[in-house]
């Protein structure tokens, strides 16, 4: 059902059920992953992130469905031979091995020559900035030295793919931060198609080229970042990425092929091609301008203020309009002057509201 | 287990309830250990005349053994055969091991009771129950001539050295596999896919990373094994007949019927360099360094 020729991998129609479980952990997931590309599995824990990563690796078997790798059904094939690296979520560096000997592992596996094998070993520590540390043993490094050294050794066979399984969740955030901007330039340069697992949505914004957003094993959306974000496809991507209002209410025609959604008491003006009946849109928080000048065809409307959540930059201000609950933001200083009871303006595009599909 | 930090340890040493901690392993270790030894030592320098210790110190006990054939040889073969049985328990029971770990769940518990159980029946019954096996009328002899291969008992089932080997591979079994267990028990699984991931068959994996990581365990279940099987004489009294005397043998007797005590401590301190030598070679072969999270 996948156009999966020019895919390094594709999952497609693949469900994962483990023994004694009563919902799938995978539960017909297709999946397409570009050449060179960097893709993201973003989703809350439980939502099978892992489980499509590891029948991709290998080492687990799909309970339906096909997992192909350059277009060839790999289902029987065993995780040694498949041109798949992982980086471990707990980096499972050999603690019986130097630096130098855990990244050359996948090369003295594939048999290759000493002289090549300590060559790419000193170039892939440079890549990640680990040359000096060749003779230490794992217990010697530091979390995010060791990180450096999973990637090496996962880097070092030039895998057609490389997968990451949340390889950055036992850092600290500044480390996170400084990794991040590694592994993204490193991909680029090597370019070596990566799957990204995270349940940070940050991360999964900032780094990836397209993203799959999963819940319940599912995957609720799949799109570049910005699709994602500004687009999303249901509430349950809206509310997980980014921080949003969820309006409910319904669409009716209005004259002149113009449409209106009622929400409560609030009715507000919407594209006219908006088809009629209940809906859920989505307003993000950044949309909803509080106590700011007027544009030219925003929708404005005079709120009372709940409650002002000072965050430093910004602030969240927590508005009740007519019946409905909206929050909006303010630069943290414009915040000073507010506080729960004020009447204010709050302020949105109608183009920033976004229709969501209701899940089944 | 967490990474090698070593204990807080100042220039002027040890805290003061560290110290006190040690007190009792310090009095354990002289008492128990350092004394018995010494004494041990101390006698094998003195000598006997017509049945009378002599308080003089010389090697002449020592000088003595080894110039003699038949106590060089049978340290020999007690060596000789304590390694082979040691090997071969450690050959059965390490596979034995590594099976329960990799791939049984929810029988482990069963196999691990069953292989523990033995452990807690007496020495002397276990030992005992081969003779059963092993006898002109016992179990393999009935069973052979019974269904008609044979038409004699096999006479060297029991009372020989094949009996001593045997039930010594069988006594020791039990030590090799808890040592070996607990030490792949401790393997974290990720390392295996780590291996998988980076090319290694089931087969190279063992060698590179389940080996080298387990080895010591190996190691410390060979060398009880050995130990057990080197000083043992019950085994050799109840199953090994004229043929299957063991060193453990000898020197009980010299410090039991012989009543010469300088020579039996001796031949103890010589069979004690000998394994203690061996021991020394077997760790020193499976030293492995890193440390486990
Ligand atoms: N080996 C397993 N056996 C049984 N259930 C599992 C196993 N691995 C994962 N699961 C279950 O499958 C679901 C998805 O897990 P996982 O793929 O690890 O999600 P994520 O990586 O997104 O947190 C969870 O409910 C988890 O409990
Ligand atoms: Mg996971």
């Amino acid at each position: 059902m996948i156009a999966s020729t020019d895919a390094v991998v594709a999952l497609d129609g693949v469900t994962k059920r483990y023994p004694g479980q009563a919902a799938p952990a995978v539960d017909g997931v297709d999946l397409a992953i570009r050449q060179g590309e960097f893709f993201s599995l973003l989703g809350p824990s439980g939502s099978g992130k892992t489980s499509c990563l590891r029948m991709i690796a290998g080492f687990e078997r799909p309970s339906e469905g096909r997992v192909l790798l350059d277009g060839i059904d790999v289902s029987g094939v065993p995780p040694y031979r498949r041109d798949v690296n992982t980086v471990f979520q707990g980096y499972a560096l050999f603690p019986h091995m130097t630096v130098a000997e855990n990244v050359a592992y996948p090369l003295r596996m594939a048999r290759r020559p000493r002289p090549e094998i300590t060559a790419r070993v000193g170039e892939v520590l440079g890549q990640v900035e680990m040359t000096g540390f060749e003779s230490r043993l794992p217990h010697q490094l530091s979390g995010g030295q060791r990180q450096r050294v999973a990637l090496a050794r996962a880097l070092a066979g030039r895998p057609r793919l490389l997968l990451l399984d949340e390889p950055l969740g036992a850092l600290d955030l500044q480390l996170r931060q400084q990794m991040q901007r590694v592994l993204k330039h490193l991909q680029e340069q090597v370019g070596i198609t990566f799957v990204y697992v995270t349940h940070d949505q940050g991360e999964a914004l900032s780094m990836s080229d397209r993203l799959a957003v999963m819940a319940r094993g599912r995957i609720e959306q799949l799109g570049t970042p910005r699709d994602v974000y500004y687009r999303p496809a249901t509430p349950f991507v809206a509310s997980f990425i980014g921080k949003t209002n969820l309006l409910h209410g319904s669409v009716a025609a209005g004259d002149a092929g113009s449409s209106a959604f009622r929400c409560a008491d609030l009715v507000i003006p919407v594209a006219g091609d908006d088809p009629a009946g209940p809906a859920t849109y989505s307003l993000r928080y950044e949309a909803v301008q509080v106590a700011a000048p007027p544009r030219s065809g925003e929708v404005r409307l005079e709120a009372d203020v709940e409650e002002v959540v000072f965050l430093g930059e910004s602030a969240e201000i927590v508005t009740r309009v007519g019946g409905v609950r909206i929050v909006g933001r303010a630069p943290g200083t414009g915040s000073l002057a507010l506080g729960t009871g004020d009447r204010v303006p709050v302020a949105f595009l109608p183009a920033d509201l976004v229709r969501l599909h209701e899940q089944a | 287990m967490s990474a090698a930090i070593p204990a807080p340890r100042t220039s002027r040493g040890w805290s003061f309830p560290r110290r006190l901690a040690l007190v009792p392993i310090g009095l354990y270790a002289l008492v128990l250990v350092a004394l018995p030894n010494l004494l041990l030592i101390v006698y094998s320098l003195w000598g006997m005349e017509e049945g009378r210790l002599v308080r003089s110190l010389s090697l002449d006990n020592y000088l003595d053994i080894l110039g003699s054939r038949v106590p060089r040889e049978l340290l020999l073969r007690t060596i000789l055969t304590a390694l082979g049985a040691a090997l071969l328990a450690t050959l059965v029971a390490y596979p034995m091991a590594w099976f329960v770990v990799r791939r049984l769940s929810r029988a482990r518990l069963l196999v691990l009771i069953l292989v523990v159980v033995p452990l807690w029946i007496s020495y002397l019954v276990r030992v005992y129950a081969w003779k059963i096996i092993l006898g002109d009328q016992g179990v393999i002899n009935t069973a052979l001539t019974g269904i008609g291969v044979l038409d004699e008992p096999l006479g060297f089932l029991l009372y020989s050295r094949f009996a001593v080997f045997l039930t010594l591979t069988y006594v020791s079994i039990p030590f090799v596999f808890v040592a070996a267990y607990a030490a792949l028990e401790r393997i974290p699984k990720p390392l295996f896919e780590a291996a998988a991931d980076g090319g290694a068959s089931p087969w190279r994996t063992f060698t590179t990373v389940v080996w080298p990581l387990s080895r010591q365990g190996a190691a410390i279940g060979f060398a009880l094994a050995l130990l057990i099987c080197v000083g043992d004489y019950l085994t050799p009294a109840l199953v090994g007949g004229m043929d299957g005397t063991m060193f453990g043998n000898l020197i009980v007797s010299e410090f039991g019927l012989a009543n010469d005590w300088p020579r039996g401590a001796a031949l103890s301190i010589l069979m004690l360099l000998s394994t203690g030598l061996l021991l020394a070679l077997v760790a020193r072969i499976t030293r492995t360094e890193g440390v486990l999270e």
